[in-house]
């Protein structure tokens, strides 16, 4: 399992954080993009462990997955 | 250099936050406060706004844009940025900056204002009569940004 959180208008659709089954070896940021529709990968940022990650980086279990769309700034 | 850099989840005063801004052996304080405003850029009504942020990105964000600060001649600066739900009128964000002089702290306030706006970890909403809104950095907010991003004059 590994915890996946949305924000922004992301959290409207998918909610704050869902919980993804993911095999044991992981998988990668590109693959668990195409679990959910609208992640577009040149918009939304993928930060896992709170690091901005790219498309090749595998996700283990246990890791906190964060899709940021982009910001509104402050 | 002194950095203060604070999210906010309810409505703080922005008074107090300047009362507070130690600002030892300066000369000049400069302060700027921004307001959720009433209306869209369109004019509609808007409710509120809401504030989402990430548990701690968005934190190191305002930590990181206030650090930013340094360039300028400045001994202290602090932020205060709210998050969550903002009614019109109610301040969304405090900076303040100290220095000798008056240009290095003006000129900072008007930098880290302009980061603020393209670089803090927020997605804001805003809530109308007719519906909600994300909001997105719009091209002056970049432009703005992009002042910044050319060398210091000597």
């Amino acid at each position: 399992m590994a915890k996946i959180a949305f924000y922004g208008k992301l959290a409207e659709r998918f909610g704050r954080e869902v919980e993804a089954d993911l095999p044991a070896q992981g998988c990668t940021i590109a693959a668990l993009r195409g679990r959910f529709d609208g992640l577009e990968r040149a918009t939304v940022r993928a930060c896992v462990n709170d690091e901005t990650v790219g498309e090749d980086h595998v996700v283990r279990p246990g890791d906190r997955v964060d899709f940021l769309p982009p910001l509104s700034g402050g | 250099m002194r950095i203060e850099a604070r999210l906010a989840e309810k409505a703080f005063r922005p008074d107090q936050e300047l009362a507070g801004f130690a600002a030892d052996g300066a000369g000049a304080v400069v302060s700027f406060i921004g307001l959720a405003r009433g209306e869209t850029a369109d004019g509609a009504k808007v409710e509120g706004l809401f504030l989402d942020h990430h548990p701690r990105l968005t934190e190191q964000s305002l930590k990181d844009i206030a650090a930013s600060a340094a360039r300028f001649d400045v001994a202290a600066v602090r932020i205060v940025h709210r998050c969550g739900a903002v009614a019109p009128g109610e301040a969304i964000v405090f900076v303040a900056a100290a220095a000798r002089h008056r240009r290095a702290a003006f000129e900072a306030v008007d930098c880290l204002m302009d980061a603020l706006k393209t670089d803090a970890v927020f997605w804001k909403r805003e809530d109308g009569v007719d519906g909600a809104r994300w909001i997105e950095p719009t091209e002056g907010d970049r432009a703005d940004r992009a002042r910044w991003s050319e060398p210091c004059p000597d």
